[in-house]
């Protein structure tokens, strides 16, 4: 073959050693040909375009705002169907319909959050225009879908591997699925009820710290928290769980935790998801523009839990992140404002505790009588069998989670998620087309659920911050245990419009959050009771460190904080050995390393292996083996690390007669075992140990485990070493069994605010769901690295960098 | 790796197009004395640079998965009913 000159490709082909993903990347942006594809799809009202540029992301340029979000949801169906039809199935507990009776009590589950209130009410709870975009979403995806089934267009393999098809969706499916949104505290509430029941209130100090400062936990009066089960929470954590194959590709189940491990593995998992956004004001930026940037942190996976995509419409300009199954997106920016989330942590959960009636299991007390429980019979189709009738049941304040028969006991969860309104992150309806500050608080009043810190920029230069979420008014108790049913603990409502903090233009000239405690000095969280668990500050102390410290930020440097691998609590952990030593000379060595770290959790750093192993597996246990009573070690577990270093800092005769001695002997023995593990994992010589020997991402779908070795191989995407910690901006937890990368931010965005084509981006492992997709995993190895891709918004820019051009008429139903 | 239905005539068909796009992107002049492998190879690794199709795991790159891979990439493009599709 005669292979031709000035083209990319000959250039790789005479080193074809340019195969590995990283190197194929650096050539492929060398490609500028644009495949022209030319569509009719029915229901399209006129003419529309979608550019798909290099890197995946798809720019969709529509005549009308309804035929934008149409095919919004009709590309979603092209990128990622699978994801969103078991997005549905699994909301509105649909599984056992397409994958068989493994699903039924997951169905059953999820049906009891389910919004069961008045419709009308709900639409109208969001923006006005709201009810015709979701039509018109919905409608693109049932588009596709027809032309999946009817082969037009060809079935993701992932629906062969399960034996299903794609369903049809209907608009209301969109909103009154309600548990992919992150709301808290349940799972606190009952691991809380345990602790206070084994060992008293005291003994709950470890495994979770307690902001603002000063606040004192008492148990509800007329609450026992013995009361509580272990499993209470079982149907909660199935209608909240993601969808497992392990039931359709193995022979026999695998071992189930025990309640309190579950229970433990929900909170951690849930304690891990957090965000960074912060905003830059003109004064302090290079651009002379405001800088807004912002990078969720979420279950780390492939596909993506997000979608970037652009949408371009008379009325209607909008490009970023979003839930692929939602229309609309939550963070990016409209031609006036920008916007970026991070939660806030208001407390939007309670559980209930009932005394049923003797003789009369579905009457609960309230107040001075007796009411009866709400019997909702439903039933479930079964792929492969007979349907199955289930039980519903809910008492005034929600679905019912258990009942203790031999104690007269049941238990359900209040949550906001009942309410009108509360569609997670749909409240970013109004943001879209918001244009000024009053506009965007104004969205940020309406918001309901995820509760969030909602940074704003504009094109005018000003920048600001408000907190957003309903807020329930606990008039006589503060939300962190379970209370009593009985009437005697009611939410009054929620909280107005002013009583959420918010900033415009703040004199520092930057304002980030990192979902730690960030109400402001003075605020009266004790007479508001908004929340009291948030997380540590050790990522928002680096941002703000790293904000103040230059006078003109750039881009670039929003970039490098986002990947920024110093953890400030290694700082605080690592100063408790600094005056310590020890005979034994591994132990020595490693406390040298420890003292002479910078504290960057770089991928080949020594010394960050050693804390991250010590920090997370050895120094909460070790703690609460000399601090908590016997009888509530279990259940506090490896501990809550910043309530940890809090208390070594402030040591008490918990320790013993001399706390500091017994604290110097913790910290002693916890490094000692960590360094001990360490020789396990990665050999005697310490000169090898390196974090990214341990610290790795590897993503899988869940559907993988039904693939055959070769497909199992395609859908797997890496494994790669990754700096970072929870502890560090970027945000890299672990599953600390493997060391493999769970939570993370899977998009980043950096957003030029007026200069809007300067805007980068990233989405990992890529923007398709398809393992057969060029860009499935095209992202992964820039997401490892630290790179960005352009996030394009105006048509010129966008053709510029585009890869695909679909032209699409409508077709004649 | 499942073997496809008609497999073995999507991949001859799937090589036929996938030389017709090489030499009309000028890429590559394809000779008389060029082996069946040596063309497949060559539209496998340019699909995968072109972004066409997604690449393989590098370890798993074969004549038997590249010959797979081409027949699949051919097969999703046949309009329903193709006979090597049914």
């Amino acid at each position: 073959m005669k292979i031709l000159s000035g083209t990319g490709f000959a250039l790789m082909v005479m080193a074809l050693a340019l195969t590995s993903p990283v190197r194929a990347q650096a050539v492929a942006a060398a490609s500028t040909a644009v495949r022209e594809q030319s569509w009719q799809v029915a229901g399209l009202s006129a003419p529309a375009d979608i550019l798909i540029d290099h890197w995946g992301i798809a720019h969709i340029f529509a005549a009308s705002a309804r035929d934008a979000f149409f095919l919004q949801g009709y590309n979603a169906a092209r990128d990622r169907l699978w994801q969103i039809d078991l997005w549905r199935k699994r909301g509105l507990g649909l599984l056992s319909k397409s994958l068989g009776p493994a699903y039924i009590d997951q169905d059953r589950a999820a049906r009891l959050f389910l919004y069961r209130g008045d419709m009308d009410k709900e639409w109208d709870a969001y923006a006005p225009n709201s009810r015709t975009w979701v039509a018109a979403f919905v409608d693109g995806i049932n588009a596709f879908v027809a032309e999946v089934r009817s082969k037009d267009k060809p079935l993701p393999f992932e629906f062969k591997l399960t034996d299903s098809l794609p369903d049809t969706w209907k608009a209301d499916d969109v909103l009154r699925i309600r548990s992919h949104a992150l709301v808290s505290n349940i799972t606190q509430e009952v691991a809380r009820a345990r602790v206070v029941c084994a060992a008293g209130l005291n003994a709950d100090r470890l495994r979770r710290k307690i902001e603002p400062a000063g606040h004192n936990m008492a148990v509800p009066p007329g609450l026992n928290p013995c009361d509580v089960p272990a499993n209470v929470l079982k149907d909660y954590l199935l209608a909240t769980k993601q969808v497992d194959f392990n039931a359709l590709a193995a022979k026999e189940q695998r071992a189930q935790l025990s309640p309190e491990n579950e229970l433990a593995a929900a909170i951690d998992a849930q304690s891990l998801e957090g965000s960074n956004n912060w905003v830059i004001a003109p004064s302090l930026s290079a651009t002379g523009r405001p800088i807004l940037a912002n990078d969720p942190h979420r279950q780390l996976g492939a596909p993506s839990l997000r979608y970037l995509v652009g949408l371009s419409a008379p009325g209607l300009d909008i490009i970023g992140a979003g839930e692929p199954a939602l229309p609309g997106i939550s963070i990016g920016h409209n031609d006036d404002i920008a916007f970026g989330i991070t939660i806030f942590a208001i407390d939007q959960e309670d559980l209930c505790v009932y005394e049923l009636k003797k003789g009369d299991p579905d009457s609960y007390r309230y107040k001075h009588g007796w009411e009866r429980v709400k019997v909702v019979r439903e039933k479930i189709e079964v792929k492969g069998g007979a349907s199955r009738d289930v039980e519903l049941r809910f008492t005034r304040h929600g679905p019912v989670m258990a009942v203790d028969a031999a104690n007269h006991r049941a238990f359900a969860v209040r949550t906001v998620w009942n309410e009108p309104g509360l569609s997670g992150y749909f409240g970013s309806a109004r943001l879209l087309t918001a244009r000024t500050w009053d506009d965007f608080k104004a969205a940020g009043n309406a918001w309901g659920a995820p509760p969030l810190n909602i940074v704003y920029a504009d094109v005018k230069g000003n920048i600001g911050w408000a907190a957003a979420g309903r807020a329930p008014v606990r008039k006589n108790w503060d939300g962190l245990m379970p209370v009593p049913g009985d009437g005697r603990y009611e939410w009054a409502g929620f909280h107005g419009k002013d009583v959420l903090p918010s900033r415009f233009n703040p004199v520092e000239g930057f304002f980030a959050t990192a979902n730690e405690m960030n109400l402001p000095s003075g605020y009266p969280n004790e007479q508001n009771r908004i929340a009291f668990e948030w997380t540590d500050r050790s990522r928002i102390d680096r941002i703000n460190e790293l904000l103040g410290a230059k006078g003109k930020m750039t881009l670039a440097d929003s970039m490098a904080i986002q990947t920024d691998a110093v953890s400030t609590q290694s700082r605080r952990a690592v100063a408790l050995l600094g005056s310590l030593s020890s005979p034994d000379a591994e132990l020595s060595h490693a406390l040298a390393l420890l003292n002479a770290w910078n504290h960057e959790e770089g991928t080949s750093s020594t010394a960050a292996a050693i804390y991250e192993v010590w920090a997370t597996k050895h120094l909460g246990r070790a703690t609460v083996a000399r601090a908590t009573p016997e009888a509530a070690r279990k259940l506090v577990g490896d501990a809550h690390l910043a309530a940890v270093i809090d208390y070594l800092e402030h040591p008490d005769v918990a320790l013993g007669a001399d706390p500091g001695a017994a604290r110097d002997a913790v910290l002693l023995e916890s490094l000692q075992a960590a360094v001990a593990e360490l020789k396990q994992l990665l050999g005697p010589d310490m000169t090898s140990w390196a974090w990214g020997r341990l610290h790795h991402a590897t993503f899988e779908p869940a559907v993988a485990v039904l693939a055959d070795p070769q497909l199992r191989a395609q859908m797997s995407v890496g494994p790669l070493e990754t700096p970072g910690s929870a502890s560090t901006p970027r945000a890299q937890a672990y599953r600390s069994t493997d060391f493999s990368v769970i939570t993370g931010a899977s998009v980043r965005m950096v957003m030029d605010v007026g200069a809007w084509d300067n805007s980068v981006a990233m989405n990992t492992p890529g923007q398709s769901d398809d393992p057969m997709s060029a860009h499935y995993r095209d992202l992964f190895p820039m997401w490892a690295q630290g790179s960005y891709v352009p996030l394009r918004f105006s048509r010129a820019a966008v053709e510029r960098d585009a890869e695909d051009h679909i032209r699409l008429t409508p077709a004649a139903r | 790796m499942k073997k496809l239905k008609h497999e073995s005539e999507l991949f001859k068909a799937a090589l036929l197009a996938g030389v017709k796009y090489a030499e009309g992107r000028k890429a590559v002049e394809f000779e008389a004395t060029d082996s069946a492998s040596d063309k497949a190879l060559y539209v496998y690794r340019l699909l995968v640079h072109d972004k066409v199709i997604a690449p393989m795991p590098e370890d798993q790159v074969s004549e038997k998965t590249i010959r797979h891979r081409l027949a699949t990439w051919y097969a999703h493009q046949l309009p329903k009913g193709h006979p090597l599709t049914e």
